[in-house]
């Protein structure tokens, strides 16, 4: 079972892994979301959606179903 | 007056960093700012006597985090900064980023380099420099990135800024 940004839990890091770039919108991608890249969940909106991130130097609110095409490793 | 040389300016940049007030300080404009990204949606025209005989035409363009364009604001930055014989095509190309997310703004600032017109990096918003605990090493940083870099806050001073457009010359 793979662990995806969806899996964390609040104010866990993690790093990149994979993600597939046909599923992730493309502004994640230039703002820094990337494979190496180190990820912090910071916050999550009830119903897990969004989830509030730490990337890059950004924070960002992604959808759950975009976390959850992002696996990580730490 | 039609003696003065002109020299057109585009400035760009990820979103919310300070393009349109650093514009409004250049050009005396008061263009709408927000705290929030996508204020500007439409390009902004002014000038700025930078000295005796020179002129800057400057463009304020919408922000955005690659030359990619994903929207109709980003389409029209490309545009602009493609079409050579376009009347916005600039001379020099101001990056404006802001202190606390150089990193993020790479993206775009080596997208513009590759267009290889005259680039100026400026680095917005120096007066949070101390509360956030954040220093530049300039002289590196200017050497790492082979571009004329510009400390400037957008509310307080903008003087210097205006001496390296001349530079460009």
């Amino acid at each position: 079972m793979f662990k995806t940004i969806a899996n964390l839990r609040i104010g866990e890091r993690a790093f990149i892994e994979k993600l597939c770039l046909e599923n992730i919108p493309l502004e994640l991608l230039e703002m820094g979301c990337l494979p190496g890249k180190e990820v912090q969940l910071i916050q999550k909106a009830p119903l897990d959606c969004p989830l509030y991130i730490r990337v890059n130097g950004s924070h960002l609110a992604i959808r759950r179903e975009t976390a959850e095409k992002i696996t990580v490793v730490k | 007056m039609s003696n003065d040389k002109v020299v057109k300016v585009a400035l760009v940049g990820n979103p919310n960093t300070g393009k349109t007030s650093l514009f409004n300080q250049l050009t005396g404009l008061k263009q709408k700012v927000g705290n929030y990204p996508g204020i500007t949606v439409e390009k902004k025209q002014g000038v700025c006597k930078l000295s005796d005989n020179i002129i800057a035409e400057i463009t304020d363009l919408p922000g955005t985090y690659s030359i990619n364009p994903t929207s109709m604001d980003e389409t029209m930055v490309l545009d602009t900064l493609l079409n050579e014989k376009g009347k916005s095509f600039p001379d020099v190309i101001i990056v404006v980023v802001e202190i606390e997310n150089i990193k993020r703004n790479l993206l775009l600032f080596t997208q513009i380099k590759d267009l290889k017109i005259p680039t100026i990096l400026v680095i917005n918003m120096i007066d949070q420099m101390k509360r956030k605990g954040i220093s530049i090493d300039v002289k590196k940083l200017e050497e790492k990135l082979k571009t004329k870099i510009v400390l400037v806050s957008a509310r307080k001073n903008i003087g210097k800024l205006k001496q390296w457009n001349i530079q460009f010359d």
